[in-house]
């Protein structure tokens, strides 16, 4: 257990840092980057509700192709696309695994089977219906990962703010965004001295250190909280969100965004039609 | 001209006295240690200069004007005056990269683009910190960090500049390099309050010196005479 808690905090730190590096990704020159970050948000988002909202599994995958070129043409490095996202297919195809089989969905069968004296097997809605969730979470994910890693997080923040998304949204998304690397960083370190201390693997002892470390935990978070705010009140934080003041004109990029966007669109109508 | 005018003030933290009857004036320009024992009340002393906190009792001038609305739109004229730099660099330095640390303050101040890349630009060469501007502020040293964190205040050109525990961790070429920053930041006019229970790096800085324990004023005088008086330092654990 005391393991496990360990490594999930490693990859949990891991993780974040990598995030924090997708500070690298937002100032290179790619199509996102150099994009309206108003305009990049709003047709990055609607590709995602096209995704969850259309039924249409071949659409979608035409989507997620999309998401792909968007990530290329960002300078998203490939790996860092993968490794961010491997987990969420597996998972998601976990979860969508009963449906392919009957009971759980409904006949035609594509493929039967007796299995003691039950007829049961895999189902083409149940096929379907679980390719639509992968493809769905695969493709929004994909795109969510265009708007961190390309728009970035400063500039995200920005165009939430200067769309009216609620200033309590965008200050609970930077305080989350300011706070959690650092809390798992310490977290991080706390486990490590606990290793560089235990001689021996007592059961007993590492759970009463677990409880130990959770209640600390929570001091140390209320403690940086309360600092961390103090700090940005001291320099001038007030309760909203400013953002950096600049223009931001429409450019070639931006419309090239719109125009893929209606492209996809006028296709999708075209062959509905 | 009087900044600073403390009369009487008292704070509690969860019941627990910190600061007890403080009273202090503070002149423009000035340079001043607030030296004390761990615990003795000097950084939240520095947080109520900061108006970050409202005493439970007593009053505060500043600039002649009495502050008794610390609702924080009512202090953001007051902020543009005042900066603080935390003992932690890791609480100070919370943006992806230094350099967006250094423009947080100026953003919240209003400015434009421009003027807040002019300022960034001048402190991190001031400051010599321009090879750390894109750099996540984790991946720094603690000597790097404090520069950083006194950066990210020095961008909102604060005429009071407060530096909690200026040398804390630091190495002695780095503690050089601090020390030196606040003395051209005093010749340059601002107004210097540091807190610190390091005798040797306030020698030669201040100009005045105020020792505090268990929440109180103890003593408020000269380098000259405080650092003199060895019994008043045993006594105070800063020897």
């Amino acid at each position: 257990m005391a393991e496990y808690l360990e490594k999930t905090l490693e990859d949990l730190s891991d993780y974040f840092r990598s995030v924090y590096f997708s500070g690298d990704f937002s100032s290179r020159n790619g199509l996102v980057q150099r994009a309206n970050p108003d305009v990049a948000l709003i047709i990055l988002i609607s590709f995602i509700v096209l995704a969850v909202t259309i039924s249409d599994i071949y659409f979608i995958a035409f989507l997620y192709l999309i998401s792909i070129l968007f990530i290329i043409l960002s300078g998203i490095d490939m790996k860092f696309y993968l490794r961010s996202i491997v987990f969420i297919p597996l998972f998601t195809a976990i979860i969508a695994l009963p449906y392919i089989f009957y009971p759980f969905s409904q006949p035609p069968f594509l493929y039967s089977m007796d299995l003691l004296g039950f007829r049961t097997g895999i189902t083409y809605s149940g096929l379907n219906f679980s390719l639509l969730l992968f493809l769905r979470v695969i493709t929004a994910v994909s795109f969510m990962i265009v708007i961190t890693y390309g728009i970035g997080f400063r500039r995200l923040l920005g165009a939430m703010k200067s769309l009216g998304f609620p200033d309590v949204l965008i200050n609970m998304l930077s305080f989350t965004y300011r706070y959690i690397f650092l809390i798992v960083s310490q977290v991080h370190d706390m486990l490590l001295s606990r290793k560089s201390k235990m001689c021996h693997a007592d059961r007993k002892i590492a759970n009463r250190w677990q409880s130990y470390l959770l209640g600390h935990i929570f001091y140390r978070s209320h403690f940086m909280g309360e600092n961390m705010y103090y700090c940005m009140v001291s320099r001038g934080y007030d309760g909203g969100n400013p953002g950096m003041k600049k223009r931001n004109n429409l450019t070639y990029i931006d419309l090239s965004l719109i125009m893929i966007f209606i492209l996809v669109v006028t296709t999708r109508v075209i062959i509905w039609w | 001209m009087c900044l600073y005018i403390l009369q009487d003030i008292s704070f509690s933290y969860n019941r627990i006295r910190v600061l007890e009857g403080i009273n202090l004036r503070i002149s423009r320009g000035e340079f001043i240690a607030i030296v004390g024992p761990n615990g003795a009340g000097k950084s939240t002393l520095l947080k109520i200069l900061d108006f970050l906190m409202p005493p439970d009792s007593g009053s505060i001038y500043f600039m002649g004007k009495k502050i008794d609305d610390f609702h924080l739109k009512s202090l953001s004229s007051i902020r543009k005056k005042v900066g603080l730099v935390f003992q932690d660099p890791d609480v100070e330095l919370f943006s992806p990269t230094v350099r967006e640390d250094l423009a947080f303050g100026p953003i919240h101040m209003g400015l434009e683009e421009n003027d807040i890349d002019e300022r960034i630009r001048d402190v991190s060469r001031i400051l010599n910190i321009e090879h750390l501007l894109d750099k996540p502020p984790f991946y720094l040293s603690d000597g790097e960090k404090k520069k950083a964190a006194i950066a990210s205040v020095l961008t909102m050109d604060p005429e009071v500049l407060m530096v909690d525990e200026p040398t804390a961790n630091l190495d002695p070429r780095s503690r050089r390099e601090i020390v030196s920053i606040l003395k051209s930041m005093w010749k340059g006019g601002k107004t210097i309050i540091i807190s610190t229970h390091e005798l040797n790096i306030i020698n030669d800085l201040v100009e005045r010196i105020i020792i505090m324990n268990s929440g109180r004023i103890v003593k408020d005088g000269n380098p000259m005479e405080i650092l003199g008086d060895k019994k008043l330092l045993e006594e105070n654990n800063l020897i």
